[in-house]
């Protein structure tokens, strides 16, 4: 194979990783609250500028500044979905989603306010150079958050097949009423499961940090990337969104090189809607069959 | 143990249940019979505080629980297995029965009341790790029920336990919740299998249009006249 396909794909996979970790955190959301986060990408720009105030301001690694972040957004997922969607939850669901909008917007223009629309750059020190693997060349940065994302999952997946509480918000997210009448209460569990959510997309931005220049919009393009990502891996499927991700990453890095930049995401968009014309559930998705 | 006293429940402004009074003794069986659509499934939803009360009370061993939150009903021992039976349908036997034991009052004996269950139901243990979605409804039916009895029950609650199940495994099903009774849990029963229940059952209530218009011994019900009249509208 080409050498420089062969790096494409070794990119797509690595940049697909950050996005399926992103991806599940709105899969998830969807799959427990029947909500679609759209404020989810303004949350991973707040992540984002958590790694950045703390590693300038303390002057640490990004990767230790991470923690901050993932902790940052869990909370914040917390009081959102306790304080605001709860409150609504009996609304119809444009309404939840106009309000999850409208948390975005809020979220985007008060990082506008702090910290305005200029571009901001981390500098990096972890590591020198690139890592040259023959004719190919990877990137540390892009190669640590592969591995965070692997881990960061594993760690969700052992939470929600391991634990009670994951074992909980899986509950919740198959039968609602089931789960209450077994005494679980609805309102902690989906705190918590939006707090997982939103520390999905966290650490995502918080990885992106180094590799990108982040200013306070930035999040937009990804809450889309998301949302093509959830859908395709079945909404609720969270393996499903993990496998997307990467599909995501490949065609985007792949169509990248062979076509150039700007065909990347037409080609992904184009594929997304001839796939759900075969496939109106998504790629990995169960048929529209509801549970109540 | 339980007592409702003149309650009300409606879906907005619809009231189905009206002004209705009950009681369950310790260690009862009492059926609840009625043709469909007479309001037994919101009475026993009420209770369980999946339906909102707008008026009257409801005492459970002398306490008021009328205002408590589904939870808190579980807390204090009140467990329902709801019509169509609301399973886990992706997570395993085993983890439908884990969940039963939520509660921080059922995971004191989690273990034991697990191998209680494995003895009434053997089967369930054979499938343990099977996804409750590709059982049979029989099955179904008893993973609710164990699901139920993890949840250490001092009121069990069965809504419509034998719907969609073959005769046979109705009457296995009926033989299960009287081991259960016997173990000291008082049961609620509401079924449309009128006289299997009312052979298993020490009382009965008879509803109508959100009423109870017929009550008392269970063996007298199935014999009187009236309850002919209401089922078969002679």
């Amino acid at each position: 194979m080409n050498m420089q396909i062969f790096q494409a794909l070794l990119d797509g996979v690595l940049m697909g990783g950050v996005y399926a970790l992103a991806a599940l955190g709105l899969s998830l959301i969807f799959g427990v609250m029947k909500i679609t986060n759209f404020a989810h990408g303004a949350m991973m720009t707040v992540g984002m500028y958590t790694v950045y105030v703390v590693s300038t301001g303390l002057g640490i690694s990004p990767y230790i500044s991470l923690i901050f972040a993932a902790v940052t957004l869990f909370v914040l997922g917390y009081v959102i979905q306790h304080f605001l969607i709860d409150k609504i939850s009996q609304a119809p669901t444009h309404n939840q989603l106009l309000l999850t909008l409208g948390i975005a917007y809020i979220l985007e223009n008060g990082l506008l306010a702090v910290f305005t629309p200029n571009y901001k750059t981390l500098e990096v020190d972890d590591f020198e150079g690139s890592i040259k693997l023959g004719q190919i060349t990877l990137s540390p940065e892009k190669l640590v958050a592969f591995a965070v994302v692997f881990v960061v999952t594993a760690v969700i997946y052992l939470m929600l097949y391991r634990t009670r509480t994951g074992k909980a918000i899986r509950a919740c997210s198959q039968n609602r009423e089931g789960a209450q009448l077994m005494g679980i209460v609805i309102k902690k569990t989906n705190a918590i499961a939006f707090g997982i959510g939103a520390l999905c997309t966290g650490i995502a931005g918080a990885l992106l940090t180094p590799i990108l220049s982040i200013y306070p919009t930035l999040g937009e393009t990804f809450q889309l990337k998301c949302f093509v990502i959830a859908i395709l891996g079945g909404m609720g499927n969270l393996w499903g969104a993990l496998i997307s991700g990467l599909i995501v990453g490949v065609v985007e890095s792949v169509t990248g090189y062979v076509a150039g930049g700007s065909w990347s995401d037409l080609t992904v968009y184009a594929a997304f809607i001839l796939i759900l014309l075969v496939k109106p559930s998504g790629l990995f998705g169960r048929s529209n069959r509801r549970e109540h | 143990m339980l007592q409702i006293k003149n309650l009300f429940v409606g879906y907005g402004k619809v009231t189905i249940i009206q002004d209705l009074s009950m009681k369950i003794d310790s260690g009862e069986v009492v059926a609840l019979i009625g043709a469909n659509g007479t309001g037994k499934t919101t009475l026993v939803r009420a209770i369980s505080k999946l339906n909102t009360v707008s008026g009257g009370t409801i005492t459970f061993d002398g306490e008021n629980i009328t205002d408590l939150s589904p939870d808190k009903i579980v807390e204090k021992g009140i467990i329902q297995v709801p019509e169509g039976r609301k399973l886990f349908a992706q997570m395993s036997v085993r983890e439908n029965l884990e969940m039963g034991a939520f509660t921080k009052r059922a995971r004191v004996n989690e273990k034991e009341n697990l191998e209680y269950v494995y003895s009434v139901f053997p089967e369930l243990k054979a499938m343990e790790k099977q996804a409750c979605g590709n059982l049979s409804g029989g099955q179904q039916q008893m993973v609710a029920i164990g699901r139920s009895i993890m949840a250490e029950p001092k009121l069990l609650i069965l809504d419509e336990p034998s719907i969609g199940l073959s005769p046979i495994t109705t009457q296995h099903m009926f033989e299960a919740i009287r081991t259960i009774n016997k173990k000291g849990i008082s049961i609620l029963i509401t079924e449309q299998n009128v006289q299997d229940v009312l052979k298993m059952a020490n009382r009965a209530y008879v509803m109508q249009q959100g009423k109870i218009v017929l009550s008392g011994k269970a063996q007298e019900i199935s014999k009187s006249e009236e309850l002919k009249k209401i089922y078969l509208g002679m």
